[in-house]
């Protein structure tokens, strides 16, 4: 029984038992066995754990376990706490005496515990003891707890009789062994603990020995820390053990006694020289002695000093040994990490792996080998054969034909072949080298030149190509000159020309501005290359024409005309010295000598030919000539009059045509109507378009340009112009009283009134503001009937609205539907729609809440609004689909049936919805693609083929083995 | 192949992939598709747009495969070609084209409606007198003609050429090919056009009332039916690309529905006076309307956008948009062909014809063809406007050539292929895209869903549970009393079982030989017997 009981003692128990024994010691042997039967009726009701402690120390000791574990524990922890700090000092040496083991532990003690198994100490005594067969009454105990209750008087006078048996009782022995259990027990656990932060700490690497002493110290401390507290539980209530103090003699020394006692901070450990201490004395030891000596002192024959350190516990070793492991099968692990990324990143993985490919015979082989064997095939190869086209057979005929070559042609050939190579060789380093360059500025003149040269290269190649070309850059040039981003007037240019002198940069970008402006301007009259252009470009520039005589004629007699203007110039400037008298006079002479050599010259030529008869007036005339006297447009080469008198004849025609109109709406003349018109246009515009060639290629600017023309004509004509705007104000007389409200702005209010309006307004300076959408339309539409007006309009059945036709219809359709007002209600119903869509406020306010109640309060004058967020679901007005679109209602409503069709939220790989919904936008399904990508498309990630063994992963080429 | 040609040959395979690209919603440009740092996401991204793109390129390629090119009347010189008669073209044209030029005199029941099937194959044509006839125009074979003796206002084919529909004087019926009237549809009352979703299986009337209805055909289902609350409708088209329907009202309106909503989806005023006719482009993009105010208008659905307007003499009675963009116009005698006529103004059309002394009321493209069928006053006809069809067909979409095997799996296929109803959207490529509502919105709908949910359910009522019974005591005595073997118990099962015998035999009226009336016991004596 001894040893289960052992076990089964809680551990505080023992510790109990421990301070009980330490502080008993000795002197309590006597008084034991008499105090132990005096107590023994008190004790029946106790636990037999505490009854037997009871039983062995008495009565004082009794006092001390009356305490509830609970408060012996608390004080326990306080104590030890306060007094590592505090109670230091009163901690005295007689307090705690070491007992001797061997006195500890007697024969009485033997036959007591004997069951108990004594760690590395007498096991060969109990053993003996065991092997004598003495039996001792503990052995009946073995029933367990059930049975305690019931046992319990037996067991009380079995330890009766056993205590009557002990005679001197030394407990030390046993208390020694108690506490060095519990005491494993509790550092084991402080191990664990101290452990476990080493592991959080990851400071693993922590040498075994230093370890090692930090364990035992570690496990001194606890010592001390109990004994401090134990020694002061004894001298709190045990005042009159105060004779303790007297027993001061040293324990002796035995193997029970080897964890031993220190007393306060001295660390007493066992040397060697208390070992062989007791040899010292004794003679006959001599050789030992020697050996002990040399060991103690590591001198010649050994270099032992330090014992081994204790191993490490094997949970500690185990994981260690883990860690390595695992460090080692990480870096094994790291030769798969290849072959996975690729497997995980693959579109898709067909097992078997690196299926062997099956065999392709290639063309060469298929031919090599192949035998007719089909009759077809025999048939084509007999016909073949007759015909004597083999394969055989031509690789015959052109060895021969290469033998026929005579042996200088063949040299010929040789060396022709070898030039060609050699420079093939050149033409490649060339190439090497330039492609070598970084030059920045090289790259762009090559750039340059290289395209240049298209363009002259293109002109030879394709004409009408290279025309459409030069028509962009004409395009480009003429956008150029439009922005005057070339000029010196942007804020940056600015800029720079007020501060920039300094700065080199700058100064560069000016000049080069400068320079494309004069490119520019340069370009055009290159361009515009026609007789009718400057002088100094078209002198350029009509260099290779130069055998034509005319040509130079028609320039010198320019100049001719040109000197004159310029005489005639200056003749008005004439001022100071230049106009005095005697100085007017012989300029004038000056003058009338050089206007004879020019007649002089001009007669000559008029003798070559009597073609420049009329050309000799016209030089004197100008060429040149206003438009609507603006001094800043001028009409080149051509008699003004000619188009004057167009013009007039046009208005003339138009005013007709609005008069028709104007006199009788509902009369079918408008088809002459529509073709004065449309010729007036036309006209307008083809004189335009003779005056600015370079301007041709963009109608819209046409249009612009004719309308500004117009105008001026317009001006020079007042009479017309009242006209049309009296015929505008009958209109709008004729609007009003048919009350159909018409916005020009608005998309939907089409009708030839307002075009007709429209037209008016631009032929005059129009007051309405218009949209430009109205313009752009109008223009297009102009343009577009420019071109139709050639074709005569045969097809009248269905005519445009914007046409001048429409108008009566317009007016026939308008009174029909006079009373239908349709777009006022549509409008309305929008209005409804849009107040009813939109957000919804709650309003929270409470009525008589937040405000005070009753007589003479005044009302507060601004009533506070508790309002919450707008309800879900509405939508703003501005924020609607249909903002911009008068005549559409757009349902803002949510389609809940569609609801089920959609995500309620961005499905995983993806962040936002713009990227999964372009994710979504390709269409998996056969309609949708070709063959092809449909099954490209549904291909699973994993295809196995069947009936195959799929080996294992293995890897091609191990990293890791290349490591090592 | 040279370098240069292979080079040229990509490029224009890549102008040709430009058409087939499919444009991304949102501004997720490629640059910053690059930007993203979840590798694994990025490299998603990037097949998908690999595969996008090739399939784009691989569309491209294919067109080589479409051999046939539409051909248009071009005129020389001084020539129109809207001076081109249909007398000119049957001389000129081949045998077989020429036959395509008819008409069919039927002066008696006029006027005449008509429609084709969806590959182009067999016309039906209604009679305002009660006539209906359904042919294969191709063989000039006559499949079905009845006399109904009733106001006939519209007919219309449903998915293929087994069964049509047509709008009674008060009902709207549906006949198969033999001229057997199959359904009556009830609930479509007075209905004065009609119209065939193909993919969704919707039968579409409005009528005089004003309501839309919607009738599933493949499962009989009244899937909606919605109040325009604007009066009479006579002008009805549908938008082939998501099936939303257009209707024209009195008020110059033209409204948009879908049969997922009570409201119009969108609602357009186009014409000042009521809206006579409607057309949509096959692509969904363009809507030509027509209105007694005398305009013709053309619209972008996309953007809801007017595109051009032109003035007709007399109103336009009927619209038709042929499967390559021509526009057909019908007014008064005349009808009227245009070219390209959405994106730029034309000055001429395209051709013309006169039915001399007729009214047109119904005109119809024919698909894959270069035939448009006119129905008037005085029967139907048959006139070519080469260009107008699509020359390439799909077999597997729509086959003018195919067989009864073929139409029967054509007919299962597009059966399983079945879209639903809810799936008409103005967009109809919402599926599978992200609700873009706001989150509170999307809480208070769910929560509205749940009340419904729960008023649907009714009052919750507590379950009768014998609770107790079954506890883990009483459970482990059952199972500990399986085992035990007592007399008892071995009765009382046994009695069980005869019972149960017995009420068997009582139930099956199997009753033993022994109880079972004997042939000659009648005669015994009874008492005797006890």
């Amino acid at each position: 029984m001894g040893k289960k009981k052992i076990t089964k003692f809680s551990s505080k128990l023992r510790v109990s038992f421990d301070e009980n024994s330490i502080k008993t010691s000795k002197n309590l042997e006597a008084s034991l066995a008499t105090n132990s039967k005096k107590s023994q009726p008190k004790n029946l009701s106790k636990s037999k754990q505490r009854r037997n402690s009871n039983k062995i120390f008495g009565n004082d000791i009794f006092e001390i376990e009356q305490e509830t574990e609970h408060e012996r524990r608390r004080k326990n922890i306080d104590e030890i706490e306060s007094y590592e700090y505090v109670g230091v000092d009163k901690i005295e040496k007689k307090d705690d005496e070491e007992i001797d083991s061997d006195e500890a532990f007697n024969d009485s003690d033997e036959e007591r515990f004997e069951h108990f198994i004594f760690r590395g100490s007498n096991q060969k005594e109990i053993k003996k003891r065991l092997d004598e067969g003495i039996d001792l009454d503990e052995t009946d105990d073995d029933s367990g707890e059930e049975n305690e209750s019931d046992d319990d008087d037996k067991l009380d006078k079995e330890y009766q009789e056993d205590e009557s048996r002990i005679t001197g009782i030394n407990v030390e022995g046993f208390v020694g062994f108690g506490d060095s259990d519990s005491d494993k027990d509790e550092t084991d656990e402080e191990i664990k603990a101290l452990i476990e932060d080493e592991e959080d700490n990851d400071t693993q690497e922590i040498d075994d020995g230093i370890k090692a002493d930090n364990l035992a110290s570690f496990i001194g401390s606890l010592d001390k820390k109990r004994k401090r507290t134990i020694d002061d539980e004894m001298n709190s209530f045990d005042k009159p053990k105060k004779q303790l103090k007297e027993r001061t003699e040293a324990y002796k020394e035995s193997e029970y006694n080897l964890a031993t006692r220190e007393s306060s901070n001295i660390r007493k450990k066992i040397d060697l020289s208390d070992l062989i201490g007791s040899i010292q004395e004794e003679t006959g030891f001599s050789g030992l002695k020697q050996k002990l000596a040399s060991l103690e002192s590591g001198g010649n024959k050994g270099t032992y000093k330090e014992p081994l350190p204790a191993p490490l516990p094997l949970r500690i070793q185990e994981r260690l040994n883990r860690r390595a492991a695992y460090e080692k099968t990480k870096k094994d692990i790291t030769k798969w990490e290849p072959i996975v990324k690729q497997n995980r990143e693959a579109e898709h993985l067909k097992f078997p792996i690196n299926a062997p490919l099956p065999h392709r015979q290639t063309n060469n082989v298929l031919v090599a080998t192949f035998q007719p064997s089909t009759e077809f095939e025999k048939e084509v190869n007999s016909i073949l054969a007759e015909n004597g086209v083999k394969e055989k057979n031509l690789q015959q005929y052109e060895e021969l034909q290469m033998s026929k070559l005579s042996v200088e042609e063949v040299e010929k050939r040789v060396k022709e072949l070898r030039k060609m190579r050699e420079l093939a060789f050149r033409e490649e380093i060339k190439a090497r080298r330039i492609a070598k360059i970084k030059s920045k500025t090289y790259r762009k003149i090559r750039k340059k030149e290289k395209n240049k040269l298209s363009l002259k290269q293109l002109a030879e190649l394709d004409p009408k190509l290279a025309r459409e070309e030069q028509l962009r850059l004409e395009t480009s040039r003429a956008q150029e000159r439009m922005t005057l981003k070339h000029k010196n007037t942007s804020k940056w240019a600015k800029q720079a020309l007020k501060h920039g002198h300094h700065n080199l940069e700058s100064r560069q970008a000016i000049t080069e501005q400068l320079r494309r402006h004069e490119e520019l301007k340069r370009k055009i009259h290159d361009l515009g290359s026609d007789e009718e252009l400057d002088d100094s470009s078209s002198e350029n520039s009509d260099v290779e024409n130069e055998d034509d005589i005319d040509v130079i004629k028609a320039k010198a007699f320019d100049e001719l005309a040109q000197l004159e203007q310029k005489e005639s110039g200056n003749e008005e400037e004439m001022k100071g010295l230049f106009g005095m008298k005697f100085m007017r006079i012989a300029t004038e002479r000056e003058k009338r000598c050089t206007q004879g050599m020019i007649d002089d010259f001009i007669e000559d030529l008029e003798n070559e030919e009597n073609a420049t008869k009329e050309v000799k007036k016209e030089p004197k005339e100008s060429s040149i000539t206003h438009v609507g006297n603006n001094p800043g447009r001028m009409v080149f080469g051509r008699s003004i009059e000619k188009s004057i008198s167009e013009h007039k004849v046009d208005i003339k025609k138009l005013s007709k045509s609005i008069f028709d109109l104007e006199s009788s709406p509902s009369e079918e003349s408008k088809e002459a109507n529509n073709q004065t018109e449309s010729i007036n246009d036309y006209s307008m515009e083809t004189n335009f378009e003779e005056e600015n060639p370079w301007l041709q290629t963009d109608t819209s600017k046409i249009l612009s340009s004719s309308k500004k023309n117009n105008k001026g004509i317009i001006n020079e004509n007042n009479r017309s112009d009242k006209m049309v705007s009296k015929l505008k104000k009958l209109k709008q007389g004729d609007q009003s009283q048919d009350g159909i409200e018409i916005d020009i702005d608005k998309v939907l209010a089409i009708g030839s009134v307002q075009m007709a309006e429209n037209k008016s307004n631009e032929k005059e300076d129009s007051s309405i503001p218009r949209s430009d959408d109205t313009t752009n339309e109008k223009s297009k539409f102009k343009s577009v009937e420019e071109i139709s007006d050639d074709t005569p309009d045969v097809e009248t059945n269905f005519v445009h609205a914007k046409d001048s036709i429409a108008f009566s219809q317009r007016e026939l359709v308008a009174r029909a539907f006079a009373n239908d007002n349709v777009i006022e209600e549509f409008e309305a119903e929008k209005q409804a729609i849009i107040e009813e869509d939109e957000p919804k406020e709650q309003d929270l306010t409470l009525p008589g809440w937040g405000s005070w109640g009753g007589k003479g309060v005044k009302k507060p004058k601004k009533k506070k609004l508790v309002l919450a967020k707008p309800l879900p679901g509405g939508i703003e007005a501005s924020k609607r689909k249909d903002v911009k679109l008068q005549h559409v209602i757009i349902n803002e409503k949510r389609i809940k049936k569609a609801k089920k069709y959609l995500s309620t939220s961005i499905p995983h790989p993806f962040e936002t919805y713009e990227q999964y919904e372009r994710s979504l936008r390709t269409p998996l399904g056969t309609e949708w693609n070709t063959q092809e990508v449909f099954q490209k498309v549904v291909t699973p990630r994993i295809i196995t083929k069947m009936g195959t063994v799929i080996d294992p992963l293995n890897v091609l080429f191990p990293t890791s083995d290349l490591d090592e | 192949m040279t370098e240069e040609e292979a080079s040229t040959i990509d490029k224009t395979i890549a102008e040709k992939a430009s058409k087939y690209v499919r444009l991304a919603e949102g501004k997720l440009s490629s640059r910053q598709l690059k930007k993203i740092k979840n590798k694994k996401l990025k490299g998603t991204l990037d097949r998908i747009e690999k595969v996008s793109k090739e399939a784009a390129i691989k569309a491209a390629r294919s067109e080589l495969l479409l051999t046939e090119e539409p051909g248009y009347l071009e005129a020389e010189g001084i020539e129109k070609t809207f001076n081109i008669t249909q007398k000119h073209l049957r001389e000129n044209v081949d045998e077989d084209s020429a036959k395509k030029i008819f008409d069919l005199k039927l002066p008696t029941f006029g006027p005449y409606s008509l429609d084709y099937t969806r590959n182009g194959r067999h016309v039906v044509i209604g009679g305002r007198k009660g006539h209906i006839m359904s042919f294969d125009w191709m063989e000039n074979k006559k499949i079905s003609e009845i006399h109904l003796k009733e106001t006939v206002r519209d007919v219309k084919w449903l998915h293929n050429e087994l069964f049509y529909a047509v709008a009674q004087k008060k009902y709207v019926f549906i006949y198969d090919h033999n001229g057997l009237e199959v359904h009556r549809l009830k609930k479509h009352i007075e209905v004065n056009k009609l119209d065939f979703l193909p993919y969704h299986f919707l039968l579409v009337s409005v009528g005089n009332a004003g309501w839309l209805k919607y009738q599933d055909t493949s499962t009989g289902k009244l899937v909606a039916e919605l109040r325009t609350k604007l009066g009479g409708c006579d002008a009805i088209a549908q938008n082939p690309w998501n099936a939303i329907m257009h209707l024209g009202h009195y008020n110059g309106t033209v409204t948009l529905w879908s049969p997922n909503m009570s409201t119009p989806l969108v609602k357009m005023l186009t014409h000042k006076g009521p809206v006579k006719a409607i057309a949509v482009d096959h692509t969904g993009k363009y809507m030509a309307t027509s209105g007694l105010d005398g305009q013709l208008k053309l619209w972008d659905i996309r953007t809801y956008k007017p595109l051009q307007q032109y003035y007709t003499r007399s109103p336009a009675s009927s619209l038709s948009i042929s499967q390559l963009g021509l526009l057909g116009v019908g007014w008064g005698p005349h009808v009227t062909i245009w070219k390209d006529a959405f994106l730029t103004k034309q000055q001429s059309p395209y051709m013309n014809h006169l039915q001399a002394g007729s009214q047109i009321q119904d005109i119809h493209f024919c698909p894959f063809d270069d035939v448009l069928g006119l129905g008037h006053s005085y029967g139907i006809s048959s006139i070519i406007i080469p260009g107008s069809g699509e020359p390439n067909l799909d077999s597997l979409e729509a086959n003018p050539y195919q067989s009864k095997k073929q139409r029967q799996e054509s007919e299962v296929r597009s059966l399983l292929d079945k879209v639903q109803p809810e799936m008409i959207l103005l967009d109809s490529t919402f599926i599978g895209k992200v609700d873009k509502a706001s989150k509170d919105l999307l809480d208070v709908e769910r929560n509205e869903e749940q009340e419904a949910q729960r008023d649907n359910e009714g009052k919750w009522v507590p379950k009768n549970k014998a609770r107790g019974k079954n506890s883990s005591l009483k459970r482990y005595l059952r199972k500990k009393q399986k085992n035990v073997i007592d007399e008892r118990k071995l009765k009382i099962q046994q009695r069980i079982k005869q019972e149960k015998e017995e009420r068997r035999k009582r139930i099956m009226g199997d009753v033993d030989d022994k109880d079972r009336p004997k042939a000659l016991e009648r005669f015994s004596n009874k008492k005797r017997k006890l």
